[in-house]
């Protein structure tokens, strides 16, 4: 597309303005000579970001003096509807050169916001200052505003309070100044920070602090929670009778240098030779929005040798310590995030004494398991050896197993003893051994049992009047019948 | 013009910012939040639907696996830089009685003081300047579009309503973009 105010003209040079409103975006141009009907060929591209390439203009600068202090009105670079700045203006800082008019050697290079106050100049002498504003972001320097002078006034009677200084316990902060006369009354008012970077706004706001109205104290205490977390100013006045002070310079609190850290809890477990170390947040106390590094010191009770750690975790262990010894931690947090570097006070300190070593515990029962082992082992060789032992020197008489079982059999084991008794004690035996046999199957079933052994009973002669209804009995006489056999045998 | 539902969509905020910290610091930011501002979702945005505009947020365009971490923290300051920059304009338009707004950028005037801090001690590696501040320039593009709109919509009620919804959500693509930096 055309560029607008860059066609027909006859000098190699032209204005033009943004051609959008985003200037963030890489914008190509080339150019070519016309002359008549003809033309040349387009150059080559030319290619650039349009906020890359601008340059920061000078800023607005309107003085007012009062005593010894001059206030300094800064208006942003550019129009209000400057495209190129809008988005840019709450960045910018302002960098301001100052010196006596008398004398030519400059004097003061501050960084200031719109608004503040150059403080502890002469009274009645006259000032000149130029200033410029820089985007440090982006490496940008704009050009110095011409400079404009001021005469400080006359110095007041009263003169404003000095040297304010802040500092915080748990609950509180403490504002204190100095103040060179007696019976003065002072009071103490507060904006928020963030107003300093809105320009235009004309919202700068002081408030009263309750607690610090009409005081006679030089410090003034008030509670924490009255400013929460962020970025105020603070400043005092000084009054006595009828006539007032100037406000005294502006003093900055940023509530995040002033977080308490409270000490952490720490507590220890023994764990056979190691100890575990638990460290924990105050009880009670407002969870930390920040991490912490712990630094926990360590040393045996006996002796002074102090070990060092630094941990970020809440538990750890201590390892391969002596058993049975008692050893002592303390510990305190450490917050460490850009300038806000702090730090608790330390714990209190915690002592724990070592189990038994756990190596010994491991020793003792691996000792166990390898004798119990060891004995079951010795306890198989020294059979196996013994059975060896026997089978080569006193071989077993008895035959072999298959035939041991046949012959263990009560028939063939009464077959035995036939050649030494008589006929019918043979038949006896035979038949009383089947009624054994029989017996053990019947004894269950008595009824069984008695019709049979009736029937058997009927072919013995000797037995035919036995008793009819015991089977035990019957295996007694038969016991009996065998060691009668045995002695006759004998 | 301040929208009605506009303290909610504060606090949903602080507790971010709350969070951010502890990104910032290294800690995890917490699924449980995102969770909570997608509940919060006010009703109204039901009723600004024909509104809805695609502001393009530079999340595909850019890849931050590859850049340093002084780049993410350059992109995080120039978001909260931006995000004050929109949301201090409703300070001036006449919102005294409401107290939730001076609270949101005081808040956000510490973490971009913070930032700054933390900004500072990576401008010394100037080598980094050029890449992170292509993406810096791509997050103000991104702005300059949402100011645009309002400008279109003459900063009504439901442009706000469409604005905030586009904030937060570029506030979780910010948290992402953190969560990434820390596990890779």
């Amino acid at each position: 597309m055309k560029l607008p105010g860059c066609q027909h003209i006859v000098v190699n040079k032209c204005h033009f303005s943004p051609l959008s409103s985003d200037v963030y975006e890489e914008v190509k141009l080339r150019i070519r000579a016309e002359k008549g009907n003809d033309s040349s060929s387009w150059s080559e591209v030319y290619s650039f970001i349009p906020f890359d390439e601008a340059q920061i203009g000078p800023p607005k600068v309107h003085l007012e003096a009062e005593d010894k202090t001059i206030t300094i009105h800064i208006s942003p670079p550019g129009t209000v509807d400057n495209v190129m700045w809008s988005l840019d203006v709450s960045a910018f800082r302002y960098s301001l050169v100052m010196w006596k008019n008398s004398s030519d050697v400059e004097e003061r290079i501050e960084t200031v916001h719109p608004g503040d106050k150059i403080y502890k100049l002469s009274p009645e002498t006259t000032y000149c200052l130029k200033v410029r504003a820089k985007l440090h972001l982006y490496n940008k320097n704009g050009s110095y505003s011409p400079v404009s002078c001021i005469n400080t006034t006359a110095e007041n009677k009263l003169p404003p309070p000095e040297n304010l200084e802040i500092s915080a316990d748990n609950e509180n902060y403490i504002l204190k100044w100095d103040y060179a006369y007696v019976n003065a009354t002072f009071q103490v008012q507060w904006f928020h920070g963030f107003l300093k970077i809105i320009h235009g706004t004309n919202l700068h706001k002081w408030q009263q602090i309750p607690n610090c109205e009409h005081i006679k104290t030089t410090y003034c205490i008030f509670p924490r929670k009255r400013l929460s977390k962020g970025i105020y100013y603070l400043r005092v006045q000084a009054s006595n009778g009828n006539s007032t002070s100037f406000w005294s310079e502006e003093k900055k609190l940023n509530t995040g240098i002033y977080i308490v850290i409270p000490p952490p809890v720490i507590s220890m477990k023994s764990i056979n030779d190691s100890l575990r170390v638990y460290v924990n947040a105050e009880e009670g106390s407002v969870k930390q929005p920040y991490p912490l590094i712990y630094e926990i010191i360590f040393w045996e009770n006996s002796s002074n040798v102090e070990r060092k750690f630094l941990k970020e975790r809440n538990d750890f262990t201590i390892d391969n310590l002596q058993p049975l010894t008692v050893y002592c931690v303390k510990g305190r947090a450490h917050f460490v995030g850009g300038q806000l570097n702090k730090s608790s006070i330390f714990s209190n300190t915690v002592c724990e004494k070592t189990k038994t070593g756990n190596s010994y515990k491991i020793w003792v029962i691996a000792g166990i398991c390898i004798a119990g082992v060891f004995i079951l082992f010795t306890m198989y060789v020294m059979k196996t050896l013994l059975r060896c032992f026997n089978y080569v020197f006193f071989p077993s008489l008895k035959p072999p197993s298959n035939i041991d079982k046949y012959l263990s059999e009560q028939p063939l084991k009464n077959l035995l003893l036939l050649t030494s008794e008589e006929q019918i004690e043979r038949c006896f035996i035979i038949e009383n051994t089947n009624t054994n046999t029989i017996m053990k199957e019947t004894n269950q079933i008595d009824e069984d049992h008695k019709k049979y052994n009736s029937q058997t009973s009927q072919d013995s002669g000797n037995y035919s009047n036995e008793d009819e209804n015991s089977g035990s009995k019957t295996s007694e006489e038969l016991l009996q019948l065998e060691t009668e056999s045995s002695e006759m045998n004998s | 013009m301040i929208h009605k539902q506009f303290p909610g969509l504060v606090l949903v905020l602080l507790v971010f910012f709350v969070e951010l910290k502890l990104v910032l610091l290294q800690q995890r930011i917490k699924e449980e939040n995102l969770q909570l501002l997608n509940n919060l979702q006010t009703s109204s945005i039901q009723q600004c639907l024909p509104y809805r505009k695609n502001f393009r947020l530079p999340q595909n365009s850019v890849n931050f696996h590859q850049y340093p971490k002084g780049h993410v923290l350059a992109i995080l300051h120039e978001m909260l830089q931006q995000i004050f920059n929109l949301f201090k304009k409703n300070i001036s338009l006449g919102s005294r009685e409401e107290n939730h707004i001076p609270i949101f950028l005081t808040d956000l005037h510490q973490q971009l003081e913070y930032l700054e801090t933390l900004l500072g001690l990576e401008a010394e590696q100037k080598s980094h300047a050029q890449g992170s501040k292509n993406l810096r320039l791509q997050v103000k593009a991104y702005f300059r579009r949402i100011h645009n709109y309002l400008e279109s919509q003459r900063h009504s009620s439901c442009a706000w309503t469409i604005v905030h919804a586009e904030i937060n959500r570029c506030l979780v693509f910010v948290f992402r973009l953190i969560r990434q930096e820390i596990d890779p």
